[in-house]
């Protein structure tokens, strides 16, 4: 890997470092301590190396992956996998609906990223349209949605076909927890596409995929814990 | 939002600290290694960075809630825990059986 992917590295990580001093989750004095030493530097290197880097007591692991951008090209993205949630998330057997255009450069990039990120904690993809049988989309979507734990939807490209808005609804009366990634077109800043009356949900506004699944990546525990979870033991009770 | 106490991130317990710290000095760690190779730290003080970035670090994720605004809405559980019963309740009813005329 060339110098440049250990300077992205070394950006993103230092990125996390200020989020987490940002929210109040490392103080200001150990913050100073960390981004201002090579320690960052050092990291990036070994999972340029290795690929990953575990702690000692094995409580987290960075991880090196490679994600596609929209036009399909390959960029790295380091990703924190705590061992708690590793062994915590699985047993919940989740399983997600996806709901975004159907194009090519979409579907290709969106499931593929998607399909990495939750891969460890072993939550499965439902997407509708997929199987060949004779009933009706909106049908099956319904069902989809129904039996899914939560849904994950993506507004990229829709201002044509904004089906994706249609199964958002359906999972508000559904009472389905759902993220929604807002994409926001640099080229067109003033340009809002969600409609007021979804205003309030929880959005993860983006302009690419970097920025999207970096959210995801660092959000997604917390909403299974904070929000699937409950539902799923009242519904074992 | 004004955290509450608890969500407060320190350090760590100085036995979790030692405890650490003494796990790298017998195990070795690679980045510690890198920092005293590449970059010239010192040794003691490379091991003392590492701990307190690998504490730091798992402390500030473990703890919950990490985004108090993905918090669910009051009552929200309770509604699609009984909207999905009722569902699943609706399909596993078999349909009535026809009486047999005689």
């Amino acid at each position: 890997m060339s110098p440049s992917s250990i300077s992205v590295i070394t950006n993103d990580l230092a990125r996390a470092l200020l989020e987490l001093h940002n929210f109040q989750r490392i103080s200001r004095r150990l913050y100073d301590e960390l981004s201002q030493s090579h320690l960052l530097y050092a990291i990036a290197d070994e999972l340029i190396q290795k690929g990953e880097y575990e702690t000692i007591d094995r409580a987290f692991r960075f991880e090196r992956i490679a994600m596609k951008a929209i036009d399909g090209s390959e960029f790295p993205f380091v990703r924190i996998l705590l061992k708690s949630d590793l062994s915590q998330i699985p047993k919940l057997h989740l399983k997600v609906f996806v709901g975004h255009r159907f194009l090519d450069h979409i579907t290709q990039s969106l499931r593929f990223n998607l399909a990495r990120i939750l891969d460890p904690y072993g939550i499965k993809l439902m997407i509708a349209g997929q199987d060949a049988a004779s009933e009706p989309l909106l049908s099956d979507i319904e069902k989809k949605l129904s039996s899914a734990d939560f849904a994950i939807f993506d507004n990229r490209e829709t201002e044509t076909k904004p089906n994706v808005y249609i199964e958002i609804g359906m999972s508000f009366i559904l009472k389905l927890p759902f993220m929604v990634c807002d994409y926001r077109d640099p080229q067109r800043p003033d340009f809002d596409p969600i409609p007021t009356d979804l205003g309030g949900f929880l959005t993860l506004r983006y302009t690419d995929y970097k920025s999207l699944f970096t959210e995801l990546a660092l959000k997604l525990p917390s909403f299974i814990y904070q929000r699937v979870r409950p539902i799923k033991r009242l519904r074992r009770a | 939002m004004a955290l509450k106490k608890s969500q407060y991130i320190f350090i760590g317990k100085l036995s979790d600290i030692k405890q650490v710290e003494k796990k790298i000095r017998e195990k070795g760690d690679p980045v510690v290694q890198r920092l005293v190779e590449q970059h010239g730290m010192d040794y003691n003080e490379a091991v003392k960075l590492v701990v307190r970035f690998q504490i730091g670090i798992e402390k500030a994720l473990r703890t919950k809630p990490l985004f108090p605004e993905l918090e669910m809405p009051e009552g929200q559980a309770q509604l699609r825990a009984k909207a999905v019963d009722k569902r699943n309740h609706a399909r596993r009813k078999s349909t009535p059986h026809k009486q047999m005329v005689k």
